[in-house]
């Protein structure tokens, strides 16, 4: 389903930041991609999303580049951001605003409200300005609306810092039941196999993707 | 679905514009002072300009102002809602969305041009009511229209110049000057005719400003456009294709240049 060809990119000269990443993913597949700051874990996620052409290779998404309309109605990258919605508004009130964006009948979005019925910390923030949300609050509705289209891939970074425990393993359960079917590649600082034990890991360290 | 987004528009805008009862209050204060400065401007100097006009200087330089500012809104506050966007960090997230960076920059930069509409249609009722300006609610509503359907041009350029300042970072200052030169070549102060036959020549060629003001002041005073309907309507379909080819290019050479980039923007204040 995600076939990365001989992936090689370098932001400098002289330091290569993958050199020739070869991955073939299977639809349903999890993967945990962890590594230190900097080894390019968000690079690769852009990259597989389309949003960032590599200097080598190739990506292809059921045999298409990702910036395709076709492919990218398919996936769904989360960036490590907490900003990004409208301050002013309630997050019901974005939630809104962004399925009319995306031109989403009332219906499905109403589904993914029931979805999410067990994470407190999102339903406390529905009826919150956006602005006067917590941290981890924001990252949740931002997950929400960057997810509302049924993504099949799911390309996630950073979900988890500033998420407390508690939501860590709710989102964790989430991730292994709605996206169960999904493609998921999750980037993390650390190896997070206690919570998503489903999830196979990527060490990207040197450059280089290990098992 | 087009009107229910059109809707979340208006609503993002509304409470980001008016999120407190003072911030109505100023609004209403800013126009009846803007009508005030018009007529006493008027008074002092329609007998030295009332030769080139066909009608009061009052309503010359009012709709000059009103309908100047719809589309250049284009050309300078779209621009600048696009900026903020990628400070705030709403149009990084956008980019994540299934759906094209044309209408993400529409939706991002649109919304405060439907609260310009709005305004201008109160100031002209105001106007109307209290100021003898010489038109009609159902003229006010063709004039409306008209420019909605003339804005074409200007939603394109717009776009344009919103995808060449994310992509090279700067260039504001650079739209200040052309909407100067808009305004000025537009006549929105002054009749054309007081301008050398050079200036002239250039602003009834190169500015689509000028037709729009002199068909939308025809409008307002007649309730039909001015000159014949072939000239009106092959101008405004000459300017929206062109322009609908010139964004097009210009987002497909863009789009391409910022996903080598991946799409990092670097807009400084």
């Amino acid at each position: 389903m995600i076939e990365l060809k001989k992936i090689s990119h370098s932001f400098t000269d002289n330091e290569p930041l993958f050199n020739e990443i070869n991955i073939n993913i299977r639809q349903g597949q999890h993967y945990l991609l962890y590594g230190n700051n900097g080894v390019g874990k968000t690079t690769l996620l852009k990259i597989i999303a389309g949003l960032l052409v590599p200097q080598k290779g190739q990506v292809l998404i059921t045999g298409q580049p990702p910036y395709y309309k076709q492919v990218k109605k398919k996936l769904s990258y989360i960036p490590s951001q907490s900003n990004g919605l409208f301050p002013r508004l309630t997050v019901r009130e974005n939630i809104s605003f962004f399925a009319n964006t995306m031109s989403l009948a009332s219906p499905a979005v109403q589904t993914k409200y029931l979805q999410w019925s067990d994470i407190a910390p999102f339903q406390l923030s529905l009826e919150k300005p956006f602005y006067k949300c917590s941290t981890g609050m924001k990252k949740l509705a931002i997950f929400f609306i960057l997810t509302l289209h049924s993504p099949d891939i799911l390309l996630i970074d950073e979900l988890f810092e500033n998420i407390d425990q508690q939501t860590e393993v709710e989102l964790a359960l989430l991730l292994n039941t709605i996206f169960l079917n999904s493609t998921i590649i999750l980037s993390s600082h650390r190896n997070m196999t206690n919570s998503l034990s489903t999830f196979s890991t990527w060490n990207l360290s040197g450059g280089n993707l290990v098992s | 679905m087009l009107a229910r987004l059109i809707l979340s528009m208006i609503k993002l805008d509304y409470k980001n514009s008016y999120y407190h009862l003072f911030t109505i209050v100023s609004e209403i204060i800013a126009i009846l002072g803007t009508l005030l400065i018009y007529w006493f401007t008027s008074k002092a100097f329609s007998a030295s300009v009332d030769a080139h006009l066909n009608q009061s200087y009052f309503s010359y330089i009012l709709v000059g102002d009103l309908f100047l500012s719809l589309p250049l809104y284009f050309v300078s506050t779209f621009v600048r809602k696009i900026k903020l966007s990628v400070h705030d960090g709403s149009f990084q997230l956008m980019l994540s969305l299934p759906v094209s960076i044309l209408k993400i920059l529409f939706v991002l930069g649109t919304g405060g041009l439907i609260r310009d509409i709005i305004r201008t249609i109160i100031t002209l009722s105001i106007a109307m009511i209290l100021f003898d300006f010489p038109s009609s609610p159902l003229n006010i509503l063709k004039a409306i229209l008209f420019e909605i359907i003339f804005i074409i041009p200007f939603v394109n350029l717009g776009i344009l110049f919103s995808l060449i300042i994310l992509y090279i970072g700067r260039g504001e200052s650079f739209l200040g000057y052309l909407n100067t030169l808009g305004s000025f070549l537009a006549g929105s102060f002054f009749p054309i005719a007081v301008l050398p036959p050079i200036l002239q020549n250039l602003s009834n060629s190169i500015s689509p400003l000028t037709f729009e003001l002199e068909q939308v002041r025809h409008i307002l005073l007649t309730g039909t456009y001015s000159g014949s309907f072939s000239i009106f309507f092959t101008t405004i379909i000459l300017w929206s294709i062109g322009t609908t080819l010139v964004t097009a290019a210009g987002h497909k050479v863009l789009l391409n240049k910022m996903r080598h980039s991946g799409f990092n923007f670097l807009i400084t204040y």
